[in-house]
């Protein structure tokens, strides 16, 4: 059998990011009914964690069945820090789909802009449901290209007032200003320091941070931040001092990213995680107990959320003419 | 920016031969022993192979490794479905594996898996056997007559000589098929047994099957004899498990929870301190042979992604000298 092969300019046609938060928030429920199977992903290491073999990178395989749409699929993916000072793109993927009823394999992707998109999806439909407006003022730290689908996914959510843009790289905020500056409705403000992007109803951070340089005392009452880094970028007591901690994946929120460290060190636990996204879609938990509750949320990425986006992808590609397709089997 | 080299079943079976793949999986094992291949536990997705949801009856194991003597990391993406893809007529294992650089991580390669899964587990029994035994020629006792039953006879006879074969297959017919395939790679006699104890005896007897009714007998298994459970269940009894004088395996974490081990050790009666050594260890020096003329060894290579990695790192390197197969930019 053909297995269809889509490219990343290709997979940049196909889909919306109108499609991508709507099928996003499908999964979502669908995980709080238990109708996803996410096993915890594992990792290749390749020097990112132990040092050899020295190359900087590592790579995640993430496999995921989808009920609602009753498809199967994996993302291998992986970042090479040494990469862009190379003139290499950070991140490079593939993502397989299987037809999960006999095993045969319907496509190979790029699974790169994939990532890009539903990371964004992932924390605006999160951000539904934990925000109880519609119109929003946001703070961005990261203005990279996840940067960009976070605010474009958002923008498909909430009428956003104002957008504050935090980079290290002055250069970067200002491409963003132009590049969305038709797709968000209010005006788009560069900030030169961290804190100016930190009085807002919606917080995200998409950066390379190793350390934390956004402050518990910045962030103001009733706000949901959502620290999307693979490393801690809010400080210890913004994160103990929340009101409630939510995320997508409790065994991986607990092992890479924002929680990491201090679940390592035993001062947090799955006892003081008090929802997965999931559960609040699927209606199981409410989404907040007061207004002024303020919410730290890790949606650290699941593939489940990949195999959806490329779901969707497969579906409009295979009634095009033109596209690449390849017998593995014959 | 970057090509990927796409190969098919066909293109793999041109440039690969099963010396190639004994002596891939040789230096591979040899690389455990050493530190150098770095194998992480696979990663399962049910499809209903155990739990009741989805109702597929099958399962996809995500295996990613790196290779040091290769200097090449990848990912087998590998399956096995009864249900609607036996109905199809298609083969039990469906397998995509996919190659990257592991210094700046850009896809070198889609390809096919399953011909490599096939040859590689053949190639696992065969090097085991290698640093368990000092003798050449080998007598054989072969459960299962399909497949992987050819493969592991073709991988054994690059190593050895096999001077007697017996095979038993629930399918008479299989075993007849089996027995005219294998003519050439077989020095001795093949015989058909007609009871699965008639196939018991042997330097390596080895299981193929899907079976999970536990039908070897420790009492059939005399003493100098290697029994390599390479299913997914559990094929031999319990009390040859816990009465074995070694057992030796590819990889701690995933023999536990898959395969002969997993529900002795689910039930808190088999874990590491039990295990003697990997194949690796042995491969590597590092621990002793057995003593296959007194004792008897359980030997489990359940298979590692690192295997198919090295495997499919060969084929691409052949293929790319001869302009074989597709291409194709993800990015």
């Amino acid at each position: 059998m053909n297995t269809l092969l889509i490219k990343r300019s290709q997979i940049k046609n196909l889909i919306t990011m109108k499609e991508v938060v709507q099928a996003v928030e499908k999964t979502f429920e669908d995980m709080g009914r238990d109708k996803v199977h996410n096993p915890t992903k594992a990792h290749l290491d390749l020097g990112d964690i132990s040092g050899w073999p020295d190359y900087s990178g590592g790579m995640n395989a993430m496999p995921a069945y989808i009920g609602w749409l009753d498809s199967a699929g994996l993302k291998w993916i992986g970042g090479w820090m040494d990469n862009p000072g190379k003139g290499l793109p950070y991140l490079s993927s593939v993502t397989l789909l299987v037809d999960p009823s006999n095993g045969q394999f319907k496509a190979a992707m790029d699974g790169t802009y994939l990532t890009d998109l539903r990371t964004g999806a992932q924390s605006a439909v999160a951000a539904k449901y934990l925000m109880p407006k519609k119109e929003i003022t946001m703070g961005l730290y990261g203005a990279g290209a996840q940067g960009h689908t976070q605010a474009e996914a958002f923008s498909e959510v909430f009428q956003i007032k104002e957008l504050r843009v935090f980079d290290i790289n002055r250069n970067a905020s200002e491409q963003l200003k132009t590049d969305l500056s038709e797709k968000i409705s209010g005006p788009i403000q560069v900030c030169d320091k961290p804190v100016e992007a930190s009085d807002v109803d919606v917080i995200v951070t998409v950066t390379h941070a190793e350390k934390p340089f956004i402050r518990d005392e910045w962030v103001k009452q009733g706000s949901v931040v959502f620290a999307m880094g693979s490393f801690q970028e809010c400080d210890d007591d913004l994160i103990l001092n929340s009101d409630s901690i939510v995320v997508d994946h409790v065994g991986q929120t607990l092992h890479r990213g924002a929680l990491k460290k201090l679940s390592e060190s035993g001062r947090i636990s799955e006892k003081d995680i008090y929802a997965t996204i999931g559960d609040i879609v699927a209606g199981e938990k409410p989404p907040r107990k007061t207004f002024r509750d303020r919410i730290f949320c890790v949606p650290i990425g699941t593939g489940a959320m990949d195999v959806t986006v490329a779901s969707l992808v497969y579906e409009k590609a295979r009634n095009i003419e033109g596209l690449q397709s390849f017998d593995f089997t014959s | 920016m970057f090509e990927t080299v796409l190969l098919s079943q066909k293109d793999i079976e041109s440039v690969l031969t099963m010396k190639d793949v004994v002596d891939a999986v040789d230096k591979t094992f040899q690389g455990f022993g050493e530190g150098t291949t770095i194998n992480p536990t696979k990663v399962g997705l049910d499809l209903g192979e155990t739990a009741s949801y989805p109702p597929y009856q099958g399962f996809m194991n995500a295996m990613p490794a790196y290779v040091g003597w290769l200097d090449s990391a990848g990912i087998k993406w590998a399956g096995g479905f009864l249900g609607e893809r036996k109905k199809m007529g298609l083969p039990y294992i469906t397998s995509l594996t996919l190659l990257i650089d592991p210094k700046i991580g850009n896809f070198r390669a889609v390809m096919d898996g399953a011909l490599i899964t096939n040859m590689r587990t053949g190639a696992q029994t065969a090097v085991a056997m290698k640093y368990m035994t000092s003798k050449k020629s080998l007598k054989i006792g072969l459960y299962g007559a399909g497949m992987q039953g050819h493969t592991q006879t073709m991988a054994i006879s690059e190593l050895f000589d096999i001077e007697e074969l017996t095979v038993y297959d629930i399918y008479p017919e299989a075993s007849r098929k089996f027995k005219e395939d294998m003519k050439d790679y077989v020095k001795g006699e093949i015989k058909i047994a007609s009871t699965p104890e008639e196939a018991s005896k042997g330097d390596a007897v080895i299981c193929v099957t899907q079976s999970k009714d536990k039908f070897v007998k420790n009492e059939w298994i005399e003493p100098g004899t290697a029994l390599f459970p390479m299913g997914s269940y559990q094929e031999c009894d319990n009390e040859f498990i816990l009465n074995a004088d070694k057992i030796i395996v590819d990889h701690i974490g995933q023999c536990l929870h898959r395969g002969a081990l997993k529900e002795l050790n689910e039930a808190g009666r088999i874990d590491e301190s039990n295990l003697y050594a990997t194949i690796g260890e042995l491969a590597a020096g590092k621990k002793p042979s057995p003593d296959l003329e007194k004792e008897r060894v359980l030997c489990i290579p359940i298979g590692t992604g690192a295997m198919d990695v090295a495997v499919a790192t060969i084929v691409l390197e052949r293929a790319k000298a001869k302009g074989l197969g597709g291409k194709f930019s993800f990015v």
